[in-house]
């Protein structure tokens, strides 16, 4: 599986490639734009990532800028809703209007920080990414 | 309450909408108790939110609720496609609140921080076994439509789609604890910064989120004087517990003092300029009413410290504030001193007896009155809820009862959007549920002595709000067997409580009544002689007396009793 992560904070980061790591060929971004950029790359080089995971306090473009700009660029290229990437928003911000914004603009999970790793993979298996 | 902010609204809100929506379950299952059976349309209501509640477990991956909630969306699926007649409705209704009882007690746990992971297996399992009967039943019934429909269900089919959307609870989240930590340095020490940073860096592993100041201290050698002078203040978000971070913080060198504190959400919210000082006005910032926008969260500079400014935070400001449940009690309790206060002062006597005019201090005094009237009135509403939630259980308690005491009761619900104070409506739930208990268990009569007496077989137990704007009148009043005043005042007379002088008939209904709320006056045998009214009555007077209440008692023999709980406002 291929992985995204955009993640600015220099732990949590290397946490995070560390334990994403496990499911997969992980690429690491430090901002939303630098995200985009790189799953705009992906899909043009054929070799489009199966999971994209998103810190949403980032400098240059937050998560939901950055989960609303791989969304166009899905539907400009015309990837039906069932073959989308799966985007995970990994936060600390745990504000219901936060959560609710998130899914509105088409993210798959929303998982709270610190994250509780058994309930992470769970999610994965549920959404066919893991055996 | 205070310290349960932000970090649980997803399940808080989960939890909200849950039991919204077990209420509205629960009231349609009761509508239909005594029903042949039920209408088209609240099985289709039956059926939507058993869906609603299935989607929404899904979504928090509360797996056994969701397997649950599926199965019971399977059973009235099949109700409602198929329509099979001879179902037994005790039957189905029992089922259904074994159903809302068990998610009822999930709730529960998670409420109480627990995970909701009891297993669901065993009445998944009944469930199953009942679908099947009614199926059978269903079969032998008419042999017709037995393919035409299939089996209506989806079968088992939907158990394991997957939600779209999933959502994470952070990890321990509930564990999470608040501290101030204040630590100053021997006089003279030297890069107090770095000794500062490395408790800092020790924290790390424990942090969730901390803010420090002096904020400079790996930038700015300069912030070492501002330590040494003033002491290094850190507030810190940890799920450790206190002594942890005690041992922590005390690996440092050099330290003159070093003082832990655990503080609450709100105080760690409101920031570094409160720190220490005494018993703040804890509010916290909430911004309820601000819709963020994608672009709120870009982080424009990453200060030390505090961290991060977020875009949102210079543009937008917030309208709406939390406060702390203890300072509101707190707020009431000043106020309610301010008010004594006040009328002391403005009707003190030796400003009467000065003999002066006073223009000008009776017209300020009318002034600061009006303010303090104003303030009391926005304070009081502040505190006012509606009395909805207390009041619908109160169908339920009758509903069991009933079946348990073989009587038919309806229970009528009138005004529960009025609203009552936060303290009055805690402090009533338990008196109106035994009250409603006794009217059950001792004023309605069974069907058959209600028929002999020319009553309706089906007894009512009317539930009642109103506040007349001077008092909150509770009501509670069936139409039963009313109390027995001969028995009540052998009763006392026996207990020696009358007057030997007065005569039985001298004694008003009131002052007879009275007698029920007498402690021990009831448990003795002879109450069921006079219905048995009374059974704990005394405890209910001194739950309403102590919020400053009374009771009201009337009844007529034969035609029922009607107990009024009456608060001033």
């Amino acid at each position: 599986m291929r992985i995204l992560l955009a993640e600015d904070d220099f732990v949590t980061r290397k946490f995070m490639t560390s334990f994403l790591s496990k499911y997969g060929d992980c690429d690491v971004t430090v901002d939303g734009m630098e995200a985009v950029d790189a799953f705009m790359m992906a899909m043009d080089e054929d070799d489009p990532y199966d999971l994209v995971c998103l810190d949403i306090m980032m400098p240059v473009m937050d998560g939901y800028q950055a989960l609303i700009g791989i969304r166009n660029i899905e539907k400009e290229r015309g990837i039906p809703q069932d073959k989308a990437v799966k985007v995970i928003m990994a936060t600390a911000l745990n504000e219901e209007k936060n959560v609710k914004m998130a899914f509105d603009l088409g993210c798959t999970i929303y998982s709270g920080k610190p994250i509780n790793q058994d309930r992470f993979e769970q999610a994965l298996q549920k959404l066919g990414l893991i055996d | 309450m205070a310290e349960d902010f932000d970090r649980f609204e997803m399940l808080d809100t989960y939890l909200l909408e849950t039991s919204q929506i077990l209420e509205r379950l629960q009231t349609v299952v009761l509508e239909y108790k005594d029903a042949e059976c039920f209408s088209k349309e609240a099985i289709g209501e039956i059926f939507r939110h058993m869906h609603t509640m299935k989607g929404s477990a899904g979504f928090m991956m509360f797996e056994q609720l969701h397997a649950l909630a599926h199965k019971t969306e399977d059973v009235f699926s099949y109700l409602r496609e198929n329509e099979p007649k001879n179902v037994s409705q005790p039957e189905l209704i029992e089922k259904i609140l074994k159903v809302t009882d068990f998610i009822q007690s999930e709730l529960d746990r998670l409420s109480d921080g627990k995970m909701a992971d009891t297993s669901s297996e065993a009445l998944i399992a009944e469930l199953d076994e009942y679908l099947s009967s009614i199926k059978a039943g269903a079969d032998k019934a008419s042999d017709t439509d037995k393919d035409s429909k299939g089996d209506g269900t989806g079968a088992d089919s939907g158990i394991n789609d997957t939600p779209t959307q999933i959502y994470i609870a952070p990890k321990n989240s509930k564990a999470s604890h608040y501290y101030q930590i204040y630590i100053t340095y021997n006089p003279g020490t030297e890069l107090c910064n770095v000794h500062a940073y490395k408790v800092v860096h020790a924290l790390r592993t424990v942090t969730e989120d901390i803010q420090y100041r002096p904020s400079t201290i790996l930038s700015d050698i300069k912030s070492s004087d501002e330590i040494l002078d003033q002491g290094f203040k850190i507030l810190l978000k940890s799920g450790s517990p206190k002594h942890k971070i005690e041992k922590i913080v005390s690996e440092g060198y050099e330290t003159k003092s070093i003082e832990v504190t655990e503080i609450d959400a709100a105080r760690y919210e409101a920031g570094l300029d409160l720190f220490g000082v005494d018993s703040p006005l804890a509010a916290r910032i909430t911004n309820n009413d601000e819709e963020y926008v994608p672009g709120d969260f870009v982080v424009h500079n990453a200060t030390p410290g505090r961290g991060r400014r977020l875009a949102k935070d210079r543009t937008r400001r917030s309208t709406h504030i939390n406060v702390a449940e203890a300072d509101m009690d707190k707020l009431s309790q000043l106020l309610m001193k301010l008010v004594i206060l006040q009328d002391r002062l403005l009707g003190d006597e030796e400003l009467k007896e000065s003999g002066l005019a006073l223009k000008n201090f009776k017209k300020n005094a009318k002034k600061i009155k009006d303010v303090t009237s104003d303030i009391e009135t926005l304070v009081g509403g502040m505190r006012m809820v509606p009395l909805t939630n207390t009041f619908l259980r109160m169908n339920r308690i009758v509903f069991e009862a009933s079946r348990k005491l073989d009587k038919k009761i309806e229970c009528v619900i009138i005004g529960d959007e009025v609203k009552a104070d936060r303290g009055i409506i805690e402090h009533i739930s338990e008196p109106l549920l035994h009250m409603v208990r006794n009217c059950a268990d001792h004023g309605i009569e069974k069907p058959e002595e209600r028929e002999a007496a020319g009553k309706n077989p089906t007894g009512k137990i009317t539930v009642e709000a109103v506040n007349n704007g001077k008092e909150l009148l509770i009501t509670v009043k069936d139409d039963g067997t009313g109390l027995n005043r001969e028995a009540i005042i052998k009763k006392a007379r026996a207990k020696g409580l009358l007057d030997d002088d007065r005569t039985d008939d001298s004694y008003t209904d009131e002052e007879v009544f009275r007698f029920i709320t007498l402690p021990g006056f009831s448990t003795n045998e002879t109450v069921t002689e006079f219905s048995g009214r009374g059974v704990g009555m005394d405890v209910v007077l001194s739950s309403i007396e102590q919020i400053g209440g009374r009771l009201d008692i009337q009844s007529k023999r034969g035609e029922g009793t009607a107990m009024t709980m009456i608060f001033p406002l």
